[in-house]
């Protein structure tokens, strides 16, 4: 199981970065809330931010130094405690904690698919996927009480992917969950957080994650 | 005599260099291992037979500020950005109270967490 643990400068606290807890000082157990973000292309944020602020790289970062983990087949894999083999080791997936259930969807069955309309930990919810770019998104697809199903929008001129609801032909930007036109426009889907694993970090902390397209 | 003696101790000093190369990342693992912590959490998730704990070994590779957190994050507009900025480059996204904040992985991998107020929240990001 292996995965970045932080600690804090004012208790000492050891922070799982996974389990969004405290695992060993004086905060071991308290949660810290898990803000939901995106992980996506430049091109992309941008078109959906254009007001975003940025680290200042100060012309340096023009490289990944974990260019060669994410690549290698087992490179950097340590202390496995539960090797599930439903999927390989690396193989990403977006995953998701609600209401103590956790699923995995794995970027392979997802990016055919693009909107997948599911239900997990009691609510209703739909994933978009962007398979060029690699985005991933899961909401809450109940609106004032009413429970909508999506289908695939397109993209708009700018290459931001929409998405479409049946119920009233809204359409809603996939990765901010904003609707833009339609009779919802200016209405916010609830944004579930996710992020992006390797299957071997997900199922290791995660043991009873279920998978999304293994029956 | 000496020369063969010598002789010897070369082979010898050669056999052990070779040998603690070929063994070096086992011995660091056992190493690493014997330092390591074990913690019991929750799980987090649940079945029908109810929530497990996990077993978490904290092993130390790097040390505490072995990779140096962002503390006082310097943020620059889009305007600025753009020349230090690919297209296709991977960013993580925040967006809190109308404040957008895109952090390169590039430089998220450098850092691993960057401390920093979203939206007047007190956020750590980490990779």
């Amino acid at each position: 199981m292996n995965a970045l643990v932080m600690y804090d400068h004012q208790t000492d606290t050891l922070w799982s970065q996974f389990l969004s807890r405290g695992v060993q000082g004086p905060l071991s157990g308290t949660r810290l809330e898990i803000v939901p973000s995106v992980q996506t292309t430049w091109q992309q944020w941008l078109q959906l931010h254009p007001d975003t602020l940025v680290p200042d790289k100060r012309g340096g970062y023009q490289f990944d130094s974990y260019e060669g983990y994410y690549a290698g087949g087992s490179a950097g894999i340590l202390g496995e405690s539960n090797k599930d083999d439903r999927l390989p080791g690396k193989e990403l997936v977006l995953g998701a904690v609600h209401n103590d259930m956790a699923r995995a969807y794995p970027f392979g069955a997802i990016a055919g698919q693009r909107v997948i309309n599911d239900s997990f930990g009691g609510d209703a919810v739909v994933i978009a996927f962007d398979g060029s770019s690699e985005t991933g998104a899961i909401f809450k697809r109940t609106v004032d009480g009413r429970t909508l199903t999506f289908r695939d929008g397109g993209a708009n001129d700018l290459g931001v992917m929409l998405i479409r609801d049946q119920e009233t032909g809204s359409s809603w930007q996939a990765f901010t969950g904003q609707a833009i036109d339609g009779p919802m426009a200016g209405k916010v889907l609830d944004r579930l957080p996710s992020h992006y694993s390797f299957w071997f970090a997900w199922s290791d902390f995660h043991p009873n994650t279920e998978l999304f397209g293994s029956g | 005599m000496m020369a063969g003696k010598v002789g010897y101790l070369i082979a010898i000093f050669l056999g052990v260099l070779v040998l603690a190369a070929i063994f070096m990342p086992q011995v660091r693992q056992l190493w690493l291992n014997l330092r390591a912590e074990t913690v019991q959490v929750p799980d987090g998730s649940v079945v029908e037979t109810g929530q497990t704990t996990l077993d978490l070994r904290i092993i130390t590779v790097l040390g505490k500020d072995g990779i140096p957190a962002i503390l006082n994050p310097q943020f620059v507009n889009v305007a600025e950005a753009m020349p230090q900025m690919e297209q296709s480059e991977r960013v993580l996204g925040v967006s809190i109270n109308g404040d957008h904040r895109a952090y390169p992985l590039n430089l998220l991998s450098r850092h691993e967490i960057v401390n920093d107020t979203v939206g007047e929240v007190p956020v750590a990001v980490t990779w």
